[in-house]
């Protein structure tokens, strides 16, 4: 059996969001990306055409990033998924495709 | 002493590799100084006499360390390995280990020798260790300059793509980390207690597992004799976020420090006391 360690209780800060929009999932991803306290990422210059790696993303930035996308939309992502993404697309037609299964 | 370890038998080499950790010991007092003051703040014991007896055992630990290192990559093979490392673990990490395809995250310590347990595990299923290189370049190549092994492969942390450790788990791959040495970089790091004292440390390995999910054992090996070695295995570890993200990280990794200690504790003249570990 595994250890289990921590609390558990709903892994979720926002409204489930299965009416946003594409745009407004965009602004949402946007929002999070500012408040990653170290990855100095200029927002206004992210596009969906925009790759992760221009981003800025790191090792750990990525992951912290993923927690709060995760907590932000109440959903769970697969990191066989994750590691297909390659922009700012990928990440939003993925974010769509589990929001609304 | 690399060309040595070449042409002597073993238990020659062994006692070559305790000589030179005396000798380091003696040449080195910024570092013994270092060592002897994190075993009195531990509390391991309670006297300088005793604590620089500790440290010296410490700096020959290390150097067996290197020793071992080379000798396990002349003489550990996949159909030989069980001789010289014993798995203690849950049949559960066991199953995890023997299946292929299932990839888990690994955190260690820097205590008898992780390198030799790291080769042992490789001929089982891929590991990848993520590594700072040392300082000392000497160092740096005959430990992980060319000495990876089929399935064994250092990677260093600042080499790498952010997707790279992701690609690993997915593949159903290990990825081991060390999580108790003193981390500089404000993104990465997180405030842990370790031997009673607040210490920095990485949060790489929570974030890891709590956003990919995928297993997380801790892993220690010490040694138990000439080329012998027990590798400690707890887990798997599965942690309940809380959506605090900050938070979990703090308790997961304190979680994990913790019985990085436990092994410690239990063997600390086989800790790598010498590291500026308690840093501001």
């Amino acid at each position: 059996m595994p250890r289990v360690m921590g609390m558990v209780s709903p892994d979720r800060t926002g409204p489930f969001p299965n009416h946003m929009n594409r745009a407004q999932i965009t602004e949402k991803m946007k929002e999070l990306l500012t408040k990653q306290p170290h990855l100095n990422a200029d927002v206004t210059a992210v596009n969906e055409s925009t790759k992760l790696d221009e981003i800025g993303f790191d090792s750990i930035s990525i992951l912290d990033f993923m927690y709060d996308v995760e907590a932000q939309f109440g959903i769970e992502t697969e990191v066989a998924d994750l590691v297909k993404f390659e922009t700012v697309k990928d990440m939003l037609d993925y974010l769509q495709s589990k929001l609304s299964a | 002493m690399l060309v040595v370890i070449s042409i002597l038998p073993t238990s020659w080499t062994l006692a070559v590799a305790d000589a030179v950790g005396s000798l380091v010991f003696l040449i080195l007092p910024k570092r013994k100084k270092i060592a002897v003051e994190n075993i009195l703040a531990a509390k391991i014991v309670d006297n300088r006499r005793e604590a620089a007896r500790m440290a010296r055992r410490c700096f020959q630990s290390f150097t067996r360390l290197i020793a071992e290192s080379v000798l396990a990559h002349a003489q550990i093979t996949k159909d030989n390995w069980r001789e010289f490392v014993t798995i203690e673990a849950s049949p559960a990490v066991m199953e995890l280990l023997e299946t292929e395809g299932l990839g888990a995250i690994v955190a260690s310590g820097h205590i008898g020798n992780w390198e030799v347990a790291a080769r042992a595990v490789s001929m089982i299923k891929p590991v990848n260790v993520i590594y700072r290189p040392l300082e000392n370049p000497y160092l740096e190549r005959e430990l992980h300059g060319g000495r990876g092994a089929a399935q064994l492969h250092h990677i260093s942390k600042y080499k790498e793509s952010p997707m790279r450790f992701m690609k690993i788990l997915a593949n159903g791959e290990m990825l081991a980390l060390m999580i108790d040495q003193h981390i500089n970089e404000v993104g990465e790091r997180l405030r842990v207690e370790f031997f009673g004292r607040p210490c920095w440390t990485t949060r790489s390995v929570a974030m890891m597992h709590m956003t990919m999910r995928k297993p997380l054992l801790v892993a220690c090996a010490v040694r138990t004799g000439r080329m012998k070695f027990t590798l400690h295995v707890t887990g798997p570890i599965q942690f309940r976020r809380t959506g605090d993200r900050e938070l979990d990280a703090r308790v997961l990794t304190q979680n994990l420090t913790n019985e990085i200690e436990k092994v410690a504790r239990q063997h600390p003249d086989q800790y790598l006391w010498g590291h500026r570990r308690w840093q501001d």
